[in-house]
């Protein structure tokens, strides 16, 4: 999640400014409490300076001027919209004309000019990071959005803007750089280029904003020219808005624009046309809300203009109700049932239907007056089959003096494999995780006892004798005999998963009889008769020649299976682990175990 | 002084070290007749009683180096070469070198600075002769050591059987000796041992089969579940006190039981490959009625604007949360219609570096209510009662943003011996695209386990509970200020 850091003393100032009277001044603590409850994290907090992470849905929050709006509300300071003041669209000839050149690479574009205002590092700063925070977000890393800010005054051949597409030697001097290059050279040889190049690669044309006088103003979604460059001499600021999705272009570009409103630029429209694009509407739009739903699903009793008040408090706008008997506290009798049609500025786009509006009234009702309350239960509860026997597992095997083991599901071939010297499924077997952050966790385990050894070789230095079980999921994939099952699972999925138990335990005196005996003590907590547990010779590449046995027991008969005792079957090896395996491990113990799969169990859900 | 009682071991050593007072424990072993084991124990408890005494002492041995078992006869250079002068008389030095060749270097300083012989160099040759007999001792230094090296085969013979400043001599030349020190350990009775009576018979009458009840014993390995484990199952039985139904399900998920149903747009971040681990199986399908798919399908068109593609929701992946499992059973099993407080414990996975406050997998917990008259208020009520029978008492709710809940909240505890509050599990009302075609809306909770067991534990570094280090896993104990 992103994190931005402010300054209290500003935020103070800021939240201020919105107050009608000038004695209302809100100190650090009100802020520091309030943070939080407007779903900002406090990160860290020393002395001026505090980080906060917001949301990434609320882009809005990414500049103080964004969270001192919020703020306002909160605290009652500034309630309902915040007015962009657009003005109305120009009725003159379009300011910007997209050329069908543009259609197939990056067809949208949209904008708007931000007048009258100045410009310090800090805001500078802040308008990056909110711009950056854009392209991540609701941009997808620039593909579906990227935004352009540009000093308006530096656009030397004036407007009309022309929004086309041209060849990849067309030259210009991109931002932050002193000589001319081409489109080509800006894609190979900077920074920007190679990171958001790709997203225009593979078109013979390239997108760029022309000024009125062909001087080229940006090279979207990649860079800037140098011409147009943003510093804090700027007072005059064009917002571009370009990418794949209009929805998308238009929601960045509100919220830009509420920034811009914040930090104190007039904003202007821009006409806008040629193919789809319009002229930014940056309207507000109505979403009903129920106040009988937000009761319902708050277990609140608001009435009407309570709601209303809290919509009020987060900076949106209840459209009063002609003859409605919800005004004033009084009418909350009338209240309860009435649906309140409330105003979502643009730059809101995360507010979609009336749930969200019901969150929205739970914050600016102020989410710690929200008093918990326990109702008790109408339902019993009950234990999951497989914890059950799980359970009966762990106290047999604890009371034989065992220390549960916790390896990761997802593992890898070195210890499943190679260490154990089990032979590399191909990779039609093998159940890999495609392009892990680390080698450590790769490969999904087939098998629980390769790790047990793994844990057996950290710990050569601890007290013997060592003794270690582990219960968990092993993955087959689907059509694979595992051991004794004999046919392939009937579910769905492409993957089997299975309850294994296993044991290891490593002394001078561990051998079979003792895996065994175990063996024996663990199963007769989960199967009915434990004297049908045969243990036959058996090859087992963990396991010494001879000293290694296939486990079988008598599987419980399926519904409707009228033979007199159902079919034998191998669940399981158990033995003495192969000297190769434990001296390549330094393990200078001799070590016997088992593993077996969990019988008598229904298959697990979905 | 109350009468001494000693265990038969310990009478064997008093006894044994009363006819030779200073012994090294493999001598003592042997006298008394005890494993070596036995006897070390022994010590110990004597030690521990104040009857025993353990010194340390140290013994030096020497033996040739690796420049000395080159000498011939284990002959010192120098002796060589005087040999030749005396014998030869005065001599050209490329003859002497030739004859004696790597060792000539040394012998020729060595005789040069004690003034054993002089160089006269005349015409470009260098001659060599020797002093007078008289002036040269009968014995060299270091050769008497070496002598007795010598009829030692080299050694080791121990340091202190030659001359310390004749050692010195040979110390001092490159690996032609090396000395080695060995420390060994001599028990002996103290004064308080004098008076015990260590006699192997009867003794006095009842006291004869007593044993030192206060002595310390070795400690009795335990079996015991994975302290993550406990933790684990203490959440479990919360959960069924509480009313609530434990289901489990698989693992593997297709992307749309884990993403789409739960309304995740397709080109969301968290869907991305460094986010989650897609599985490089064939997919399986949907695993949904096509009334669910085709809901799903429009709900996500309406909401993103955008197309929604079938193929990209078939992919397989290791479930990022359980939610996939609880909602499954919501609108999949034979009672789905029916009220149910369920929960569901497993574990998750995202594509993450570890680190000490991240896993690549760890386990999850997730509530679920569907009844009727269910609020945020109740939810968070649920919330403080759950998080009161874990011990922890201190609980408040943030606002926060879920993608598929809403309202959305995180549950803060306070922890006293971080001093600050933590955050834990997050909770809402699943969107009702989520859930539609239930009954009423859908609370919902959940988090890492882990983060819980950090606190029980004091444990600081997360992935402590997957290391099994058998040192921890032994020892671990819960902490009362979690």
């Amino acid at each position: 999640m992103p994190v931005v850091e402010l300054s209290y003393e500003r935020l103070a100032w800021l939240v201020s400014r919105g107050s009608s009277s000038s004695s209302t001044r809100v100190s650090r603590d009100e802020i520091s409490e309030k943070l939080p409850y407007l779903g900002l994290d406090i990160e860290s907090d020393d002395g001026d300076a505090v980080r906060i992470e917001y949301s990434p849905n609320r882009p809005d929050y990414a500049t103080d001027v964004g969270v001192s709006l919020a703020l306002q509300g909160l605290l009652g300071v500034s309630k309902g919209l915040v007015p962009l003041d657009a003005g109305p669209a120009p009725s003159g000839p379009d300011r910007i004309v997209a050329r069908r050149a543009v259609a197939g690479v990056r067809p949208v574009i949209t904008g708007i000019m931000a007048r009258g205002g100045a410009l310090d590092d800090h805001m500078l700063r802040q308008l990056v990071a909110l711009q950056e925070d854009l392209h991540l977000g609701l941009g997808r890393g620039r593909r579906k959005v990227a935004i352009g800010l540009h000093d308006a005054s530096k656009i030397s051949g004036g407007f009309p803007l022309t929004y086309t597409a041209v060849p990849s030697n067309h030259r210009f001097v991109p931002l932050n750089e002193t000589k001319e290059m081409t489109v080509s050279q800006i894609i190979k040889g900077t920074k920007a280029g190679r990171a958001y190049g790709h997203l225009v690669a593979g078109h013979e044309r390239f997108p760029v904003i022309l000024d009125g006088g062909g001087n080229t103003v940006s090279l979207p979604p990649i860079i800037n020219s140098a011409m147009t460059a943003v510093t804090t001499d700027t007072t005059d600021i064009f917002v571009d808005a370009t990418g794949v999705s209009r929805h998308a272009a238009e929601d960045a570009l509100a919220v830009v624009a509420v920034t811009l409103r914040a930090a104190g630029f007039s904003l202007g429209r821009i006409g806008i046309g040629g193919g789809r694009n319009r002229t930014p509407p940056l309207e507000t739009r109505t979403i009903p809300v129920s106040v009988g739903r937000a009761n319902e699903m708050l277990g609140l009793g608001l009435s009407v203009s309570d709601a209303a008040s809290c919509l009020e408090r987060c900076r949106l706008q209840p459209v009063p109700q002609d003859g409605g008997g919800g005004s004033g506290g009084g009418g909350s009798q009338n209240g309860v049932d009435g649906v309140i049609p409330c105003l979502v500025p643009p730059y809101r786009p995360d507010i979609v239907s009336e749930v969200d509006l019901v969150e929205e009234i739970a914050l600016g009702y102020g989410t710690w007056r929200i008093r918990p309350v326990l109702s008790p239960s109408k339902t019993f509860g009950a234990y999951d089959a497989a914890s059950v026997t799980y359970d009966a597992i762990d106290m047999v095997m604890v009371g034989m003096g065992y220390v549960e083991a916790l390896n990761p599901g997802l593992s890898n071939a070195r210890i499943l494999y190679e260490m154990a010297d089990r032979p590399t499924p191909t990779r039609s077997r093998m159940i890999s995780a495609v392009d892990s952050k680390s080698r450590e966790h790769s490969v999904l385990r087939d098998s629980i006892l390769p790790g047990l050894v793994e844990n057996l070789s950290r710990n050569i230095h601890e007290e013997y004798p060592q003794k270690l079980y582990e219960t968990g999921t092993v993955f087959l994939k689907a059509g694979r005999r595992e051991a004794g099952s004999g046919k392939r699972p009937a579910d769905a999925s492409p993957v089997s998963e299975r309850m294994h138990v296993a044991a290891i335990a490593a002394h001078a005196g561990s051998g079979f009889s003792e895996a065994k005996s175990v063996l024996q003590t663990a199963l007769g907590a989960v199967i009915s008769d434990a004297s049908e547990i045969r243990t036959a010779p058996a090859l087992h590449h963990m396991f010494a020649d001879g000293r290694c046995a296939k486990v079988s027991v008598i599987a419980p008969r399926a519904a409707g299976d009228n033979r007199a005792r159902g079919r034998r079957r191998v669940i399981g090896y158990a033995g003495e682990i192969d000297p190769a395996i434990l001296s390549a491990y330094r393990i200078r113990v001799p070590a016997a175990g088992f593993e077996v799969s969990l019988p008598g169990l229904p298959p697990a859900a979905a | 002084m109350p009468e001494m009682v000693l265990h038969i071991i310990e009478k064997k050593i008093i006894a044994s070290l009363r006819s030779e007072p200073r012994q090294s424990l493999d001598r003592l072993a042997g006298s008394a007749g005890l494993s070596l084991d036995q006897a070390r124990r022994g010590v110990e408890w004597l030690r521990h009683k104040g009857l025993a005494e353990v010194s340390e002492s140290e013994e030096a041995a020497i033996s040739l180096g690796k420049n000395g078992m080159l000498l011939p006869h284990a002959t010192l250079p120098e002796r060589l070469l005087l040999d030749m002068l005396l014998k030869g008389g005065p001599q050209e030095m490329s003859v002497l070198r030739d004859a004696m060749g790597p060792l000539f270097g040394a012998a020729m300083g060595i005789v040069k600075r004690n003034g054993w012989a002089a160089t006269v160099s005349e015409k470009g040759s260098t001659v060599i002769s020797v002093a007078p007999p008289k002036d040269i001792p009968g014995v060299l230094p270091g050769e008497a050591t070496l002598r007795a090296l010598a009829g030692a085969r080299g050694g080791p013979i121990r340091a202190e059987s030659v001359d310390p400043s004749d050692l010195k001599s040979l110390l001092r030349r490159p690996e032609l000796v090396t000395k080695t020190v060995t420390k060994t350990k001599y028990i002996s009775l103290s004064g308080a041992a004098r008076n015990v009576d260590a006699s192997l018979g009867e003794g006095r009458g009842a006291k004869a089969g007593a044993i030192d009840v206060g002595a310390d014993v070795p400690a009795a390995p335990r079996g015991r579940r994975h302290p993550l484990k406990e933790v684990i199952s203490e959440i479990r039985e919360i959960f069924v006190t509480l009313g609530f139904s434990e289901v489990s399900g698989r693992v593997i998920q297709p992307c749309f039981w884990n993403f789409d149903a739960l309304l995740t747009p397709q080109d969301h971040p968290s869907r991305e490959m460094q986010d989650t681990f897609y599985l490089d199986v064939a997919p399986g399908g949907l695993d949904s009625a096509p009334a669910h798919v085709r809901r799903i399908s429009k709900a996500h068109r309406d909401t993103w604007h955008q197309k929604w593609d079938a193929a990209e929701a078939e992919r397989m992946v290791l479930r990022t949360h359980t939610t996939c499992v609880t909602l499954r059973h919501l609108l999949q099993s034979p009672d789905a219609l029916n009220d149910a407080r369920i929960f569901s414990l497993g574990r998750v996975f995202r594509n993450e570096k570890t680190s000490y406050k991240h896993l690549a997998e760890f386990t999850q917990v997730e509530g679920v209510v569907h009844e009727a008259g269910s609020t945020i208020r109740g939810l968070m009520g649920i919330q403080e009662e759950f998080y009161r029978r874990l011990g922890l008492p201190k609980v408040r709710f943030w606002p926060t943003f879920f993608p598929y809940t809403e309202p959305s909240f995180q549950s803060m505890v306070y922890n006293e011996r971080l001093g600050k509050w933590v955050e834990l599990f997050g909770m809402g009302i699943f969107h009702p695209h989520v859930t539609r075609g239930l009954k009423h809306p859908v609370l919902a909770w959940g988090g890492g386990v882990e983060r819980i067991a950090m606190l029980k534990y004091g444990v600081d570094d997360v992935r402590e509970f997957y290391a099994n280090n058998l040192g921890w896993l032994r020892a671990a104990r819960r902490r009362d200020d979690a």
